[in-house]
């Protein structure tokens, strides 16, 4: 085992795609290990880690975000932001948590969140004299509520993965992103405090009110899909859907959408889902190779042998998940960890839910942190900032995510109030 | 933001390789594009069928899954040219570009091989399901011509010999072009192993 994690190390280290050095180093432990005639099995477990019905919500969910993105809502969101707090404390940077978080609403993916906000705020942010590292980064770790607000394809991947009902799982999901949220706005508007940011023009009532009106359908998203999963109306996967079908209505509604754009975003988001299953199918490789060795059997067991303390364990988990999470991104974490962690809940007995939500913001913060944090890789490409400035000015921001993590891992009822106030 | 156009700045006519590279990938995107709006169209039929004619499109999950598969391999190599491929560049980012192109040439031996393994025995395991037939299009034309279709399953299982074939091609063609720019003196068009989106 100490090879195959040698391998992917240094194939990692010297910039190899994550799931080529997945791949790679799963097949070359087979090598080694003397199991080389099971090699013949290695296409048909990637195929068989993406032929599942419910990861079909992966495109379809992304497709939606990108159609209200090209559809304009993003600018929308952006502006009903301003006249909801840019006039307040925090300005621009109070803004950009709360667009954040009604992105979230139409996004399950932080990379597109961060992206697509990314180009906008920054560049504002940064006309209005906030240092560009800092507007990078908060535009970085604010994305993480991408997949933590409903719908979120990490939490699909886990649902899918450990069984949890992913209805129950996005719900819950709603109490941390506006916690996480809570959080960045207030460091948003001390921090704009002490070093004087300025704040945007009060808007008229008239304007608010169109920027409302403007916005309504990204903002009512969210409930469609929550109440047509919960009430039992459609799928999971359907609802995905029915996203997609919205966000279409919608953009022609208003004159946003053309045939083409449509068009232009079905392909650009094949091929960035295509990136994402093919993670997930190599992962599944070695996930293979994992049970062969029964890896998860001996860290679970490992980790049991240390302490008997729920608490004790749940804290190496999740510091182990954290870790996990400066090298890989979070999907291939679900898939490599997943038999880990049903065995470790099992053992510490908490509720699926309430332990999913938890392990699934974990990872996700491992996308906000070095040195492979996506989220920040992007920002500093948008604001051309070098990446170790916009980690600094992060730094502090992913500690306020980490405590909202402690939060949820200690105070059940913030993931499982709204579940059993709505139960399937 | 990068974008699956052919790297050389090439003056005059248009060379034959640029042109069959555009060719392939207006190709490529306009299968992709059907691919992902006949998702949509098919899981909006099923929602509909169910409350509207009461009943259930049972060929819609299978057809859907393949589908999917089909995205996945066949848009591998134009995901690996946009940089939609998460690594590590933080230490290699900051190294000559000459020694960055002797670091790509190595490692593109173990991916290499890595293709080959999945592709070649992807299609010995695509190729054992001769017999199989798919069940959701088998069950689509009985419906409008009275007999099966008869089609293999192997087309489906092959996706991932396609994928690797053309996830291997863009390897090689992309450490290509960068060394031939490389030699060429120009900077080289390192694609950031970040997502680039534009989404």
């Amino acid at each position: 085992m100490t090879a195959f994690f040698g391998i992917f190390a240094l194939l990692l280290a010297s910039g190899t795609p994550i799931a080529l050095a997945l791949g790679i180093g799963g097949a070359a432990y087979l090598w080694m290990s003397g199991n080389w005639m099971l090699a013949l099995a290695l296409p048909q477990r990637m195929m068989a880690g993406i032929d599942q019905f419910v990861l079909l919500t992966i495109p379809l969910f992304i497709l939606a975000g990108a159609l209200m993105n090209v559809g304009g809502l993003t600018d929308r969101i952006v502006v009903f932001a301003r006249a909801m707090v840019g006039h307040r404390q925090g300005g621009m940077s109070s803004v950009t948590v709360l667009s954040s978080g009604f992105f979230a609403g139409i996004s399950g993916s932080a990379t597109a969140e961060a992206s697509a906000l990314g180009s906008i705020l920054i560049p504002t942010m940064r006309r209005q004299g906030i240092p560009p590292a800092y507007a990078a980064a908060l535009v970085g770790v604010s994305s993480i509520m991408g997949p933590i607000i409903p719908p979120s394809l990490t939490m699909i991947v886990y649902g899918v993965l450990s069984g949890a009902s992913i209805g129950q799982l996005f719900i819950a999901g709603v109490v941390p992103g506006i916690l996480l949220a809570a959080g960045l706005l207030i460091y948003a508007s001390w921090r704009a405090r002490r070093d004087g940011f300025p704040v945007t023009e009060r808007m008229g009532w008239a304007d608010r009110r169109r920027a409302t009106l403007r916005t309504l359908p990204a903002l009512i998203l969210p409930l469609i899909i929550l109440v047509g999963i919960k009430g039992g109306i459609f799928t999971t996967t359907e609802a995905a859907a029915v996203a997609v079908v919205y966000a279409i209505i919608v953009g022609f509604l208003y004159r946003d959408l053309t045939p083409g754009k449509v068009w232009e975003a079905a392909i650009a988001t094949g091929i960035a889902s295509a990136a994402i299953l093919f993670i997930t199918a190599v992962a599944n490789i070695v996930a293979f190779v994992f049970t062969l060795e029964q890896v998860p059997t001996m860290v679970a067991g490992g980790i049991a042998s240390i302490t008997e303390n729920p608490w004790l364990i749940l804290l190496m988990l999740n510091v182990l998940l954290l870790v996990l999470g400066m090298f890989l991104e979070p999907i291939s974490i679900l898939i490599l960890t997943m038999p880990v962690l049903l065995a470790l809940r099992q053992l510490i007995g908490m509720d699926p839910v309430q332990f999913g939500t938890m392990v699934v913001l974990n990872v996700v913060i491992g996308m906000a942190t070095p040195p492979v944090g996506i989220l920040l890789f992007i920002v500093s490409g948008t604001s051309q900032q070098p990446v170790t400035a916009v980690i600094r000015e992060a730094l502090p921001l992913i500690g306020i995510a980490l405590a909202v993590l402690m939060l949820i891992a200690l105070i059940p009822q913030l993931t499982l109030l709204l579940p059993t106030l709505f139960p399937s | 933001m990068s974008h699956p156009t052919p790297r050389p700045a090439a003056a005059g006519p248009t060379p034959p390789l640029v042109r069959l590279y555009r060719a392939y990938c207006a190709v490529v995107r306009s299968l992709v594009g059907t691919a992902m709006l006949a998702l949509v169209a098919i899981m909006m039929a099923q929602v509909l069928a169910r409350y509207v004619f009461g009943g259930s499109l049972i060929w819609a999950e299978e057809l859907c899954r393949y589908i999917l598969i089909w995205i996945t391999f066949l848009s591998l190599g134009l995901a690996w040219d946009r940089g939609e491929f998460v690594a590590l560049d933080l230490l290699t980012g900051g190294l000559a570009q000459a020694v960055q192109l002797a670091i790509r040439t190595v490692l593109a031996v173990p991916i290499l091989w890595f293709l080959w393994l999945i592709g070649s025995s992807g299609l010995t395991y695509a190729l054992r399901f001769k017999a199989q037939t798919i069940p959701a299009i088998d069950f689509i034309w009985t419906n409008l011509t009275g007999g099966p279709a008869g089609i293999p399953i192997t087309y489906v299982y092959i996706s991932v010999t396609v994928g690797c074939a053309l996830l291997a091609a863009h390897v090689v063609a992309g450490l290509i072009v960068d060394m031939i720019a490389w030699r060429a003196g120009r900077q080289i068009h390192h694609l950031p192993a970040t997502a680039q989106q534009e989404l």
